[in-house]
């Protein structure tokens, strides 16, 4: 399959580390995307709404969300995303450490699309990303 | 006749008149013994009829007296009946004390008698002139017709016009209870059929005084019964508030309610002392509102210096008499209108540890019997108010042990989470640098990337291991019917592929039906199976998982032909983290038997094991067949 264009994804998460985990798997997947990185749940609404600095950024087609933020957590970002009528077709990959039940409960409540769990090591990490390429390219398929 | 010549006729008027003078001497002589007759004839008349006087009031007597049961009562109708039916001036009854030999002036007629009663007049059985004594010393009525022709007769001064008495002894068998005495102010009064009578009612009198006496044992003893039962009733309570457990306030409130039923006080408390803080309680109060301010004070330092004073034994007595007017409790219970008191110490181990505190408004309230009743409740009092105290204490201990067990789990949890997410990244950059750089350093490099990668991999089994563990005992399922041959079958099938490749043996007792978790079952026997197979030997693993019932209880049995443990590290082997082994030799962070450990005694079962070295390893575990 031919991509003819850069996808746009929004990466919001706090955590450095984790980022640039993030941007080298990113580095190593097939789908010419730009990661766009957002580092709180207040920042993460102000460029989905263009609003501010974000005035001129991209609606993303995917969203990586990680539920523990500073200022607005993930799960009250997830809840707004999901409520706007703009928004809430936007697909939304949470990822997070949390393994109970009640955080993946209250996620997939708020329609997330997928639910990963970060993975424990570099190996696990890249196959999810590669889980989210495939992910992708069975979304864009849709109308 | 009257024609005759004078000389015949005056001798035959002469012979006339010899004629009527014989013939009226003779019926003089007739008169006199027709009188004498008639004299007869009415003495014997008055003796039969005093005869059946006396009948009738033996008669009256018998029956009277064996229908009467109350000695007082019983006397006082015999000197009435007595009195009444003979007329007599005095009549009364005098009763042998044993123990002070003398006779004591138990009822008499009149006011004389009523005067002597009130005096409480005795006569010592061994003095000579008195005929009451007398009688009762030799068992023998004792007849005087004139006192005053009686050199050893002591008048009494309250009885001055006696002339005639009788003394009769109350017998009944050998023993004498008594003597009736009756006095009269004719002389000669009484003769041989009155000293008959009298013997006869005597000893009616005297069986009747006996039935009295052993009617009023019988009374007595019954009363006994019912303050002995009352009492067993008491001390049961007491036991049973002990047995349920109660807290000191309950044990100490049940005795005071039922000190109420024996005893009668008006006020009660039960203080326990506390001797490390100096900070007494009062555990039971009855008391009226007026009047709290008595027990709610107490006084107790007072309270503890007066049973210091005494040594362990109860003060008890009327507030004046038994307290120093210099105390404050004095006062204070004095001015609450407290007449009288009973101070009862709580003794454990010889210890003063409180007091039953007894209040009256009544003087002379508590007697010996109310101690010795006290006594008997004290003892366990003072045991079970101890023992509750421990069982609080150590019920407090486990609360706070349940407490503090609750937070380490949820550290262990917490803290095993949260180590969890630096630990991700450090994998993952030590793996990132190893994949981007692994071969463009040096050697040493590669090796120091090997080494970390290695350990940061082993703590992250060592944190989810311990995430685990922390979860057993706060996540576990609720226990429900568990088929353990279903949860063999389960765990056997998991191992399947390590089973196959060390070609080991498993054999099984058919297995009960137990009330469990069975998620943690399946990993309570998959930690053992495993074990079984890992610490194998050079020979292929036989493994038995066998189970028997011992009492209330299945027991669990895991068998190898393994390398065995060293019985010096049977305790070991279920501390987390423990290992016996190095990680080379065998993997595995030595969490499994701890997790066994944990499993099995949330299941309020017990683990162990049985091994020889180089010989094998049987892993035992009891369930409780009722959960």
């Amino acid at each position: 399959m031919v991509i003819d264009r850069y996808i746009d994804i929004l990466l919001v998460e706090d955590n450095p580390a984790d980022i640039r985990l993030t941007q080298e798997a990113f580095k190593e997947t097939r789908i010419p995307n730009k990661l766009h990185i957002v580092r709180d749940g207040a920042e993460a609404l102000a460029f989905l709404q263009q609003q501010n600095r974000f005035a001129s950024a991209p609606r993303p087609d995917l969203i990586l969300l990680d539920l523990n933020l500073p200022k607005k957590d993930g799960r009250e970002v997830l809840a707004i995303i999901k409520q706007s009528p703009e928004l809430k077709r936007i697909p939304v990959v949470v990822l997070t450490t949390s393994k109970t039940e009640e955080d993946i409960n209250q996620t997939y409540e708020h329609h997330a699309n997928c639910y990963i769990t970060k993975p424990a090591d570099l190996d696990e990490f890249l196959n999810v990303i590669k889980t989210i390429e495939t992910f992708w390219l069975s979304v864009v398929q849709l109308p | 006749m009257r024609n005759l010549p004078s000389p015949i006729k005056e001798r035959q008027q002469t012979d006339e008149i010899q004629a009527y003078k014989a013939e009226i001497a003779r019926l003089t002589a007739d008169k006199e013994g027709l009188e004498n007759e008639l004299i007869r004839y009415k003495e014997s008349g008055a003796q039969i009829i005093r005869f059946a006087n006396l009948l009738h009031t033996a008669a009256d007597v018998s029956k009277q007296l064996s229908s009467i049961l109350d000695l007082d009562r019983l006397l006082q109708e015999v000197i009435t009946l007595v009195k009444n039916r003979f007329l007599l001036y005095h009549v009364h009854v005098y009763l042998l004390n044993e123990e002070s030999q003398q006779l004591l002036m138990h009822v008499g007629s009149g006011e004389v008698g009523e005067q002597l009663r009130v005096r409480k007049h005795a006569i010592p059985l061994s003095i000579e002139n008195s005929l009451v004594a007398k009688a009762a010393r030799n068992r023998k009525i004792v007849l005087v017709d004139d006192v005053s022709q009686e050199p050893a007769f002591m008048p009494n001064p309250l009885l001055p016009d006696t002339l005639s008495e009788i003394a009769v002894p109350l017998i009944v068998g050998d023993k004498v209870l008594g003597v009736l005495d009756v006095q009269d102010d004719e002389s000669h009064r009484f003769d041989q059929l009155d000293v008959d009578m009298f013997r006869t009612f005597s000893g009616h009198i005297a069986t009747a005084m006996q039935n009295a006496y052993l009617f009023a044992e019988q009374k007595e003893t019954e009363k006994e019964l019912l303050r002995y039962a009352s009492r067993l009733q008491s001390l049961n309570e007491i036991d049973k508030a002990i047995l349920l457990s109660e807290s000191p306030e309950n044990i100490a409130k049940t005795a005071v309610l039922r000190l109420q039923a024996i005893i009668p006080y008006d006020l009660a408390s039960i203080s326990i002392f506390n001797a490390e803080n100096n900070h007494s309680r009062i555990y039971a109060a009855v008391e009226s509102e007026a009047h709290n301010s008595i027990i709610a004070n107490y006084h107790i330092p007072d309270i503890i210096n007066i049973l210091e004073i005494a040594q362990g034994a109860p003060v008890y007595g009327n507030v004046a008499d038994t307290f120093s007017s210099a105390l404050p409790i004095t006062r204070s219970l004095k001015e609450q209108g407290v007449k009288s008191v009973l101070l009862y110490p709580l003794l454990y181990r010889e210890n003063l540890i409180g007091a039953i505190n007894l209040a009256s408004f009544q003087p002379d309230t508590f007697t010996e019997n109310n101690v010795t009743i006290v006594d008997e409740i004290a003892a366990p009092l003072a045991i079970a108010i101890q023992q509750a105290h421990l069982y609080e204490e150590v019920k407090q201990h486990a609360r706070a042990l349940e407490a503090r067990n609750k937070e380490l789990e949820q550290f262990a949890y917490v803290a095993s989470h949260d180590l969890q997410e630096p630990l991700r990244i450090v994998i993952s950059y030590v793996q990132l640098l190893a994949r981007k750089y692994q071969g463009q350093l040096d050697e040493d490099a590669d090796l120091f990337i090997h080494y970390a990668t290695d350990a940061a991999l082993r703590m992250r089994t060592l944190i989810s291991d311990l995430l685990d563990y922390s979860r057993l005992g706060t996540r576990g399922k609720p226990f429900a019917p568990v088929d353990m041959n279903k949860v063999v079958e389960t765990v056997l099938r998991d191992l399947s592929l390590t089973i196959t490749e060390n070609e080991a043996a498993v054999t099984h007792d058919p297995m009960p039906i137990i009330i469990a978790d069975d998620v943690q079952m399946g990993q309570l026997l998959q930690n053992l199976i495993g074990n079984a197979i890992k610490f194998r030997g050079s020979e292929a693993p036989h493994i038995h998982i066998g189970v028997t019932k011992q009492d209330n209880d299945y027991i669990f049995s895991v068998a190898d032909n393994g390398i065995g443990i060293d019985p010096q590290y049977t305790d070991r082997i279920f501390a987390i983290f423990q290992r016996l082994h190095t990680v080379d030799e065998y993997p595995g962070t030595g969490i499994g038997l701890a997790v066994c450990k944990k499993i099995v005694e949330r299941h309020n079962g017990q683990i162990w094991v049985e091994s020889r070295l180089n010989e094998g390893t049987t892993m035992l575990f009891t369930i409780p067949v009722n959960a």
